[in-house]
């Protein structure tokens, strides 16, 4: 019966240095694995500050959170009994494993990078299209293609934004190199440049030069336009053999119209890039002719940047998998994620060298590492406790997250049945993935914040949208359908409540909601028991337990 | 009438009048295409005396090249009085006597006849000399912006008529030259005897909108008048007015607008856009053909594609619409037989357009490229309809040989 | 080091970890939070109930068709000046009912900003930044909303009526998202709820159920901030009626004047009566790049008549002693008239306004040159506005959020309060 009741911390009195409580299901432990050193490291901190050991998250639980976090979805109800049935003690390493090998594995991760890569608000006039990015993106978590090659081939820009759909990416950016600079410097080696645009960093080694010597790497990328692919405009990077990034001086002391000073490219905390000279007679074109593919130039700054970026690059590699950490969870070793900094020291520093390092040497094997990181018992925590921190800092406990929009959204139609019912109709589907509801609503009212760790504010709109909105689209009542299945009186209500539940939840119902649920579905007047059933399911697709990651 | 042949229309004049900050907003023909009015933004009139055909001569240029141009001759009268910008201008038939419609609230009744009293001294080129002392040496600069003025005779004396307490956009003389109709922006139309100088009727006109556009039938017995005001906020509609009335009691003949846009199709959508396709930015410029039975109505404004409307005055009922200025129709008229109607607009252009079909005889002037280029404020055509003023917002008054 | 950015600008290394261990109560909040003002100062500045009401000239009104003419000159059009009820000063005759309530007004003839394109310049004059490509800088209702707003409140916090800006609550987070009316001040989408109230209440006992057994499991603040905004949605619907005007407008219509923008002037009144700290209602057609007279002698008079009526009905219900009335677009307009009768963007010397909440009537502040080019007097930046705002309203514009990892004051670095302008 109601088996996440073990979760009611009552492990606290154990030994801190000793192994979880619970069994991890996963056989392989030995510390010679990153999981173990993920652990041990987590315990020997736990052991400092005074914390008491937590409890392991019961099946169910477990079963949601990672298949959200592998696959962005919830599991079915067949699926979730099947989980909860299976005696296997090696289960969740199978379940992991099943889930990576998913193609909504590649899905997910797709949608998640891009946000980190773009955001919802991205600037540019190409970045509302990404559809070229995305399914680049999506080959390449298919491929499991490494961390550094499909970093570099972000940077390196090369093809367009339709077929390749890399380029992209840097063409956010176009005609503003400084924002380019603070944009890769965060994104890629986990630095903030922001302040030393206008001036010096007071507490860090940031200097000005920093800034607009990154920038300066960026200065000569043009946007070009050449055809189309698939209905998406071809748009080039373009890269001149001229062109320089101008620094007028403290920001504080520019005045109007000053051109100031050409800018060398100098790699950050590094030295300046050596370039060819250009022969003094050499004239570059004004800029590339549209509407054809641009030559590479003679000499590429924005190569070298990428090259230097990502090949045995400390901060790059540091930068990854502490923004993998938090994906999974909650905060990163470092948090703010793009904030490594001396002011910012990590929590866990040994472990964020660890994990570096061995990213490494697994040639930036993001599939590895998730997997690593999923199998800890450190990430199979139970959610229960007293903190309240939705990202815990000592990672006592898992961590809380907003699902995003495209969670929600697939997982409320895989949980009111929508999916099967339109399968089973036959129904020809109209909007891509995102279809059922409007799905504007749903990324305007659910998509922010998404920095990838889950911030969550709550917020009018979305509630009003869960109140008033659109989810009675997605709760169809056809014969046939999920929701009038739960009407039939041939199966007992106990039977559809727990069906219900395993749909909605993943997870089987207490004593106490079963009695509550039957309750609701009891009606006098057998007319009323539709609308019954989908006040139910209203309640469970909309309550914190579904919003949530946990 | 003339025939009027495309490769026969020819500019004549370019007269100067380019005071800083104003631009020309009404010009008039005087009698015969060898006198002509124009006013501007700050309310100064100058009257013209224009020989018979432009003479031409020899000019150097910037670069001390010589070019082909016409002698430029300057003007002899400059009508003194008014305090705000000149809207339109009127002139009689035989040239003696020009109306003048102001923003300062006057309209003002000038004998050109009368003598002058004093002169002033203007520069009639200023952007022009800015222009040029930019990228001159610095005596050379001086030497240009200190160049002789135009002195010109003041007259004074005029009569003015005080009648109205707004801007008055709207001014028509009646084809017999009798009477004259002018409104303002409260709605407030007046027809004026020409003789006695004194009212014939007045009415004022329903809701907000301004009069952008008045005008009398030959007669002078019947009056149009167009209403227009731009709108107040993201959801108000735009309020226009289109009306005949019989001047002798300012009685409402016909409210075009309700015939053909009737209000109880309000407020679908499809009324809005068929209204406000109908209006566009109001309908600024407005005429009656000579026999009465046809009325012109320009779009004006900053619209798109500023069209002709041409109606049928018993019924109000559109019979076709013609020609077209990109951005707005400023100015328009009837050629004496109603067989044409002469055009003006935000194009920098005029044309000469066949009533029965539409179709483009003529047109004078180009495009100068795209929108924020200038406009033509407005047109005259001369009594023998073979010469043609226009006045120009860039600063100038531009005269053309149609015939 | 530039000397300016110390303290207040970054946090020593000690103060950022102080600050990161302060919210460890509520790790979510950890980037959202303010970390200088402490929350008795914030519930200080609440007690105040200072309300802000903004009106919108969105496209950017003409200071020379507003407050500052300049008649005669080049660069004057042909408007004329009116005399007002302050003696000496005097406006454009398109505004005969502001004149006679310039004694409750400051008008600044002296701004100069620094965005003058329309999406920059509205963006940086609702929230006095420049938009930067990895900082989402808040709205002025956002900030307002998160000092004087009522936790707790049925009716939303931030209130946009027929508005412009899409900065909306930042790096504040969704909680101070605005509550955005239609044009004609119609409610969003899904504001209302349709569902039999016998049917709510029995879903909402058993959601309630649903959420008492989960927060027996589970106390992580996100879910107690998911259970309030469900609380917040519900409490609106009790509150719906105070969006409904049709019976004021019978009384106040004529004063309001026959126009949307009135009426929706009138529901900004009577939604800050009933306790919403900022509404913005916002105007729009002042782009006029052409036919600028016209233009604004179509837009002026309603905007005229209703900005009057507001601030009439304010002082006459005792409101506007706590409530700030800000008048502004995101630019001004050009001295120079172009040759479409327009006048295009200009930033290095306009006009705005504000009244109320402890500013001084009556009041010029700043002065242009003759043609009215350049600000010979008292210039005020966009920050200088922002921080003079903030401080009227009882909030320190040093108040700092931290975004990511910067701490980023209220109103910019360097913004210095304008102090004259305070009663």
């Amino acid at each position: 019966m109601a088996k996440w009741r073990l979760a009611l911390v009552s492990a606290c009195v154990l030994a801190c240095s000793g192994p979880v409580a619970g069994s991890r299901s996963s056989s392989a432990s030995a510390a010679d694995e990153l999981r173990g050193a993920i652990d041990a490291e987590i315990r020997q901190v736990w052991s400092r500050e005074k914390i008491a050991l937590p409890a392991p998250a019961d099946d169910s639980t477990f079963l949601r959170r990672v298949s959200l976090d592998l696959t962005g979805i919830i599991p079915t109800a067949d699926e979730a009994k099947a989980f909860l049935d299976d005696a296997d003690p090696h289960k969740r390493a199978k379940l992991i494993d099943r889930l990576l090998a998913s193609p909504r594995y590649a899905i997910h991760q797709a949608d998640v990078w891009d946000l980190v890569f773009f955001g919802r608000n991205p600037p540019g006039e190409d970045s509302n299209k990404r559809e070229g990015f995305d399914r680049w993106l999506q080959q390449a978590f298919e491929q499991n293609l490494p961390y550094d090659a499909l970093a570099r081939a972000m940077l390196k820009a090369e093809g367009n934004s339709a077929e390749q759909g890399a380029p992209l990416y840097l063409l956010q950016y176009d005609r503003h190199p400084e924002d380019a600079a603070v944009a890769v410097s965060a994104t890629f080696l986990g630095v903030q440049l922001q302040c030393a645009r206008c001036h010096d960093h007071p507490y860090e080694p940031w200097k000005q030069n920093d800034f607009y010597g990154l920038a300066a790497f960026f200065a000569r990328l043009v946007r070009v336009k050449a055809g189309q692919a698939d209905k998406l405009d071809k748009v080039f990077v373009a890269e001149m053999n001229t062109g320089e990034v101008k620094f007028t001086g403290k920001a504080s002391e520019a005045k109007a119209g000053k051109e100031g000073v050409p800018v060398k490219p100098k790699f950050l905390a590094g030295a300046v890039l050596e370039e060819p000279d250009l022969a003094a007679e050499f004239k570059d074109e004004k800029r590339p002719k549209e509407g054809e593919p641009p030559r590479p130039p003679k000499f590429s700054r924005k190569d070298k940047l990428a090259e230097w970026i990502t090949t045995d690059n400390r901060l790059f590699a540091r930068a990854a998998v502490n923004r993998v950490w938090s994906q999974y969870l909650g905060r990163g070793l470092v948090h703010p994620v793009d904030n490594m900094s001396e002011s910012n020291p990590p929590s866990h520093p040994a472990l964020l060298d660890r994990l570096a390092s061995e990213f490494v040497s697994h040639h930036y094997d993001l599939k590895w590492l998730i997997r690593e990181l999923v199998s800890s018992d450190t990430y199979q925590l139970t959610m229960a406790g007293a903190t309240t921190e939705a990202q815990p800092r000592w990672f006592q406990r898992a961590r809380v997250r907003p699902l995003s929009a495209e969670e929600l959204l697939e997982s409320w139609r895989r949980a009111a049945g929508y999916d099967a019912w339109a399968a089973a109709s036959g129904k020809k589907i109209e909007g891509g993935r995102f279809h059922g509801v409007t799905w504007d609503y749903v990324r305007n009212f659910f998509g922010e914040p998404n920095n990838g760790v889950g911030d969550f504010q709550g917020g009018l709109q979305e509630q009003l949208y869960l109140d008033n909105g659109e989810l009675n689209r997605l709760m169809v009542q056809d014969k046939g359908s999920f929701l009038e299945s739960l009407t039939k009186a041939d199966e007992p209500l106990d039977a559809r409540i727990e069906r219900l539940f395993l749909a909605t939840l993943s997870r089987r119902p207490s004593t106490e909601e079963r009695s509550r649920f039957a309750e609701q579905l009891t009606v006098k007047d057998p007319q009323k028991l539709p609308e019954a059933v989908r006040e139910a399911v209203w309640t469970l697709l909309t309550c914190s337990e579904f919003r949530f990651n946990h | 009438m003339p025939d009027y042949k495309p490769d026969q229309i020819k500019p004549a004049w370019k007269l100067p009048f380019d005071v800083t900050g104003q631009w020309v907003t009404a010009v008039a023909l005087l009698g015969s295409h060898r006198q002509v009015a124009a006013a501007n933004q700050d309310g100064t009139i100058l009257v013209w005396d224009l020989p018979e055909e432009p003479v031409a001569i020899k000019v150097k240029n910037d670069q001390g090249k010589e070019e082909d141009a016409f002698e430029t001759p300057n003007p002899v009268r400059r009508l003194v009085g008014h305090t705000n910008g000149v809207t339109r201008l009127a002139a009689t038939p035989d040239g003696k006597t020009l109306i003048s419609a102001s923003l300062d609230h006057t309209i003002r009744i000038w004998d050109l006849s009368a003598a002058t009293s004093g002169a002033s001294e203007l520069i009639l080129d200023s952007e022009r000399r800015e222009q040029r002392a930019r990228y001159a040496s610095k005596e050379k600069k001086v030497e240009i912006l200190d160049a002789p003025a135009v002195k010109v005779a003041d007259q004074t004396a005029a009569t003015v008529l005080s009648a109205h307490q707004d801007w008055i956009n709207a001014l028509a003389i009646s084809g017999d030259g009798r009477r004259f109709i002018s409104g303002d922006d409260r709605g407030q139309a007046i027809v004026w005897d020409l003789a006695t100088k004194k009212e014939v009727s007045r009415w004022k006109c329903p809701g907000v909108a301004w009069i952008v556009g008045a005008a009398l039938s030959t007669d002078g017995q019947t009056a149009l008048v167009s209403q227009y005001r731009r709108k107040g906020g993201d959801w108000n509609n735009y309020p226009a007015g289109l009306r005949v009335y019989n001047v002798a009691d300012g009685a409402l003949k016909l409210d075009i607008l309700a015939v053909n846009y009737p209000k109880e199709k309000n407020p679908s959508y499809q009324y809005q856009y068929e209204y406000n396709k109908f209006v566009a930015e109001g309908l600024w410029a407005v005429a009656f053909s000579p026999d009465g039975a046809m009325l012109a109505c320009g779009q004006g404004g900053e619209g798109g594609e500023g069209k002709i409307h041409l109606l049928e005055t018993a019924t109000g009922k559109p019979l076709r619409q013609i020609g077209g200025h990109q951005y707005g129709v400023t100015d328009l008229a009837f050629s004496r037989d109603g067989k044409l109607v002469f055009s003006a607009g935000r194009d920098t252009q005029f044309k000469i357009l066949k009533v029965h079909d539409g179709q483009e005889v003529a047109k004078g002037g180009k495009p100068r490229g795209g929108q924020f280029y200038d406009w033509l404020s407005a047109i005259s055509l001369s009594p023998d309809e073979r010469w043609l003023a226009a006045s120009d917002i860039s600063g100038h008054v531009q005269l053309w040989k149609l015939a | 080091m530039n000397a300016r950015c110390i303290p207040l600008e970054h946090l020593s290394r000690r103060a950022l970890l102080k600050g990161s261990l302060a919210a460890a109560g509520g790790g979510t909040v950890l980037n959202l939070g303010d970390l200088f003002s402490s929350a008795a100062r914030a519930e200080a500045v609440r007690q105040q109930q200072k309300r802000c009401i903004l009106i919108w000239l969105n496209g950017g009104a003409s200071q020379f068709e507003t407050f500052d003419m300049k008649v005669g000159r080049p660069t004057g059009g042909p408007f004329r000046e009116i005399s007002t009820n302050v003696a000496g000063t005097r406006i454009c005759e398109l505004m005969p009912c502001m004149a006679q309530q310039m004694d409750k007004i400051t008008v600044i003839r002296s701004m100069r900003t620094s965005q003058i394109d329309h999406p920059q310049g509205i963006h940086l004059m609702h929230t006095g930044y420049a938009q930067a490509a990895n900082v989402r800088f808040p709205e002025l209702g956002a900030v307002i909303a998160k000092y004087c707003g009522t936790p707790g409140a049925a009716l939303p916090n931030f209130i946009k009526i027929s508005s412009n800006g899409d900065a909306g609550s930042g790096f504040l987070g969704p909680q101070y998202q605005p509550f955005a009316l239609g044009h004609d001040g119609s409610l969003p989408p899904f504001a209302r709820g349709s569902l039999p109230p016998e049917q709510e209440a029995r879903r909402n006992a058993l959601r309630s159920f649903l959420e008492d057994q989960y927060a027996i499991r589970e106390q992580a603040e996100t879910s107690k901030m998911h259970r309030e905004a469900y609380a917040s949605a519900r409490r609106l619907q009790s509150a719906l009626d105070t969006f409904k005007i049709d019976e004021q407008w019978k009384k106040y219509g004529e004063r309001y004047g026959d126009s949307g923008f009135g009426r929706n002037c009138l529901l900004a009144r009577q939604l800050v009566e009933a306790g919403v700290p900022f509404v913005e209602v916002g105007h729009s057609g002042y782009d006029t790049h052409a036919d600028n007279f016209t233009g604004h002698k179509g837009l002026v008079p309603p905007m005229d008549q209703a900005w009057a009526a507001l601030l009439t009905d304010l002082h006459e219900r005792g409101l506007l002693a706590s409530t700030l009335v800000v008048w502004m677009g995101e630019i001004g307009r050009t001295p120079q008239i172009n040759n479409r009768a327009g006048r295009d963007h200009y930033v290095r010397a306009w006009s705005t306004a504000l009244a109320g909440c402890g500013l001084k009537g009556g009041l010029v502040y700043g002065e242009t040159d003759v043609d009215g080019k350049d600000v010979k007097s008292n210039q005020v930046t966009e920050g200088d506005f922002f921080a003079t705002i903030y401080r009227a309203l009882g909030i320190d514009p040093k108040t700092e959020h931290l975004a990511g990892s910067r701490p980023i004051p209220i109103a910019p670095f360097g913004s210095k309060v304008v102090d004259e302008l305070l009663a």
